[in-house]
C-alpha cells in the first residue's frame, strides 16, 4: 500500500500512520532501503525507522559530508604571502673597484711623437714634428722649394 | 770633412736638382766621391748629392735640401702641430700606439663590516603592523600610522620575542576559555594578519633601533618603545622597538658612505690622462646587493678625481634604496669635488615572508555546490541499492 505518512523522525518518534492503526505495510516506494521489512506495530515502525536513519541515512549524510566539506574547504583555501622572497646574494661580499690597464707600446714615441693639436713656433719644438696646413714664407726660396716645405712638414720632419 | 771645390755646371739647370761634372782634383777617376751633402754659395742652397762616372768625369746630381736651405724661415714659422715628441696636449687620445697583451691589475675593497655592519644575526626587521600608535616630533603628537600601518624597527630578539608572543599561546587575546575554546580562538584568530609588511634590513640594530653611539636627539630616542600595538591588544616587550615616524625623518633611514682610491694607468704620466679611458682601463665595479657592472672611464679621465665615493642609502620602511657612484676629488680627507657617475635602484631590504591561509569565499561555494550535486547523486545511489 501506498506510505502516505509523515516521517519526522529525525527530529523526534512521532511517526503515525494516517489511519492511527498498526498495519503491516510495504516500505517500497521509498526503495529498498525498507524493503521486504514488515511491521506490525507502530512502536517497531518507529524503532525500525530510527534505527534505518541512523544504520544507514546518517552514515550515508556524513559520508556525503565527509567529501563534500573537505572538498570545499580546500577549495576555498587560500594560500597567502605577504612580501616577496627576498634575497641575501651578494649581502656578505665585499665591495670592490677592479682596475685593468692594458700596457701601451711606448718605444715608438720619438719616432711618432704625441699630439699635440697647438699653434706653434716651431723653434720652440725639438724631435718629430708634424704639421697640417702649412702656410709658409722663406725670402729666396722658389714655389717649388715651397711646396716641399710643405710636404715635408705635414709628411714630418725632426727638428733638431 | 768640409772642403771647397770648384765645378762646372752641366747644361741648362734647375737651383733645385743641378747637376755638377768635376775634373780631376778631389774627383779623380779611379775613386768614387765621398761627398753626399754641399752647400752652393751662389745659390744659397744645401744640396743631398748622387754621384754618376760619365764620359771620364764624376758627374754630382745635387738636390736641393729645402729644409737645410730654409732653416731659418721654418723654425720661425708658427704652424698648427699635429704631432710633437716635445710639446704634447695629455688630454688628447692617441691610437697611434699599440696595447700589449701586458696588463696592469689593481684591486681595491670595501669590507661588508665597514658597508652594512651586519650581518643576518644583527640586522634590523621593519614590520609594518595594523595598530594604533602616535609619536612626538617637534613638541607635536602625531599619529604614527603610515596609512593603516605602524612600523616598528626592531632587534632579531625583538622580532623573535613578539612572534613567540603572538603564536606560543592565544592569552593575549583575553577571551574567557569558557565562551570560546582556545584551540577555537587559533582557529578564528590569526595574529599573522595583523603584520602587513616585514622586511630585513642589513643595517645594525643596536644603533638603528636603539640609537647606540648615533648621538640622536631626545625625542627620536623617545621614539624607543618596549610597546607594540597590534590589532586591538598591545604587548609589553621585553626588548625594544623603535617606532618610525610621520613625517619622515632622516632617522628612519640609513646612509653608508665608502671610498676607494683610484687607480691610474701607469702610462699617463708619458702619454696622458686618456690612457684612463677605455679600451686602456676598464673599471669594473661590484657593490653588495646592487650588482657588478662597469663605469664609465669617459668621466674619470680628466685627471682631477683620486677617489670612487659610494653612497647608499636605504628606505628603511620598505628596504628600497638607493645607490650613488660619484668620481670624487678628496684633499686631506675631505671631499672637495665630485661628480655623479651612476644612480642605481634596488631593494636593499628584504622581504620576510609572513603566511597564513585565509578563506576565499567563491571557491567555497562552487566547491559546495559540485559537492552537494556529487553526493545527492551517492545518496541516491545508496538509497536504490547502490554501495
Amino acid at each position: 500500500m501506498a506510505f502516505n505518512g509523515i516521517i519526522d523522525a529525525i527530529t523526534g518518534p512521532s511517526f503515525k500512520m494516517p489511519d492511527g492503526t498498526a498495519q503491516t505495510m510495504s516500505l517500497s516506494e521509498y526503495g529498498n532501503v525498507l524493503a521486504d521489512e514488515a511491521v506490525t506495530t507502530t512502536e517497531k515502525v518507529i524503532d525500525h525507522a530510527k534505527n534505518t536513519i541512523s544504520s544507514t541515512i546518517i552514515p550515508a549524510l556524513g559520508r556525503i559530508a565527509g567529501k563534500v566539506l573537505p572538498s570545499a574547504l580546500a577549495a576555498s583555501a587560500n594560500l597567502q604571502y605577504m612580501g616577496s622572497q627576498g634575497s641575501f646574494v651578494d649581502f656578505l661580499q665585499p665591495a670592490y673597484l677592479q682596475t685593468t690597464c692594458f700596457h701601451i707600446e711606448a718605444d715608438k714615441h720619438t719616432k711618432i711623437g704625441y699630439p699635440c693639436h697647438k699653434i706653434v713656433t716651431l723653434s720652440t719644438l725639438s724631435g718629430f714634428t708634424l704639421c697640417e696646413n702649412v702656410t709658409i714664407e722663406a725670402m729666396g726660396a722658389t714655389v717649388e722649394e715651397l711646396e716641399l716645405i710643405k710636404q715635408y712638414l705635414e709628411s714630418g720632419v725632426f727638428i733638431e | 770633412m768640409n772642403v771647397e771645390i770648384d765645378g762646372e755646371i752641366k747644361g741648362n739647370f734647375s737651383p733645385l736638382a743641378p747637376v755638377i761634372r768635376f775634373q780631376g782634383g778631389y774627383f779623380p777617376a779611379t775613386s768614387v766621391p765621398v761627398y753626399r751633402y754641399a752647400y752652393i754659395a751662389s745659390f744659397s742652397r744645401y744640396y743631398f748629392v748622387r754621384w754618376a762616372f760619365v764620359d771620364g768625369a764624376w758627374e754630382g746630381a745635387f738636390r736641393c735640401d729645402v729644409l737645410g736651405s730654409f732653416e731659418s724661415a721654418i723654425k720661425n714659422s708658427s704652424q698648427y702641430v699635429a704631432r710633437s715628441a716635445s710639446n704634447k696636449n695629455p688630454a688628447l687620445t692617441d691610437g697611434a700606439y699599440s696595447t700589449t697583451t701586458a696588463v696592469y691589475y689593481d684591486l681595491q675593497s670595501v669590507s661588508q663590516s665597514d658597508i652594512f655592519g651586519a650581518n643576518y644575526d644583527n640586522g634590523t626587521y621593519v614590520m609594518g603592523v595594523v595598530g594604533d600608535a602616535s609619536t612626538t616630533y617637534d613638541g607635536v603628537t602625531y599619529p604614527a600610522n603610515i596609512g593603516a600601518l605602524v612600523y616598528y624597527a626592531m632587534s632579531p630578539s625583538a622580532f623573535a620575542e613578539l612572534m613567540y608572543k603572538l603564536l606560543n599561546s592565544a592569552n593575549w587575546l583575553n577571551i574567557d576559555a569558557s565562551e570560546i575554546s582556545e584551540d577555537l580562538q587559533k582557529a578564528l584568530i590569526n595574529p599573522a594578519q595583523y603584520i602587513k609588511t616585514c622586511v630585513w634590513l642589513p643595517i645594525p640594530s643596536s644603533k638603528f633601533v636603539n640609537g647606540t653611539g648615533e648621538n640622536w636627539p631626545a625625542d627620536v630616542l623617545a621614539d624607543v618603545t618596549n610597546t607594540i600595538k597590534f590589532g586591538w591588544w598591545s604587548f609589553n616587550m621585553t626588548y625594544a622597538a623603535r617606532k618610525l615616524r610621520r613625517p619622515l625623518s632622516t632617522y628612519d633611514s640609513w646612509s653608508v658612505t665608502f671610498k676607494f682610491p683610484l687607480y691610474h694607468h701607469p702610462d699617463i704620466s708619458t702619454f696622458g690622462n686618456w690612457l684612463d679611458l677605455s679600451p686602456y682601463t676598464r673599471r669594473f665595479l661590484q657593490l653588495p646587493m646592487f650588482g657588478s657592472f662597469d663605469l664609465d672611464t669617459s668621466k674619470l679621465a680628466n685627471g682631477l678625481f683620486n677617489k670612487i665615493m659610494v653612497k647608499y642609502f636605504i628606505h628603511a620602511y620598505n628596504g628600497d634604496a638607493s645607490c650613488y657612484v660619484y668620481g670624487a676629488i678628496e684633499e686631506n680627507g675631505v671631499i672637495v669635488g665630485q661628480l655623479l657617475l651612476e644612480h642605481l635602484r634596488g631593494a636593499v631590504g628584504i622581504q620576510i615572508p609572513v603566511g597564513q591561509v585565509a578563506m576565499n569565499v567563491g571557491n567555497m561555494k562552487n566547491a559546495l555546490t559540485a559537492g552537494v550535486i556529487a553526493g545527492a547523486g551517492e545518496l541516491a545511489d545508496m538509497l536504490t541499492g547502490g554501495d
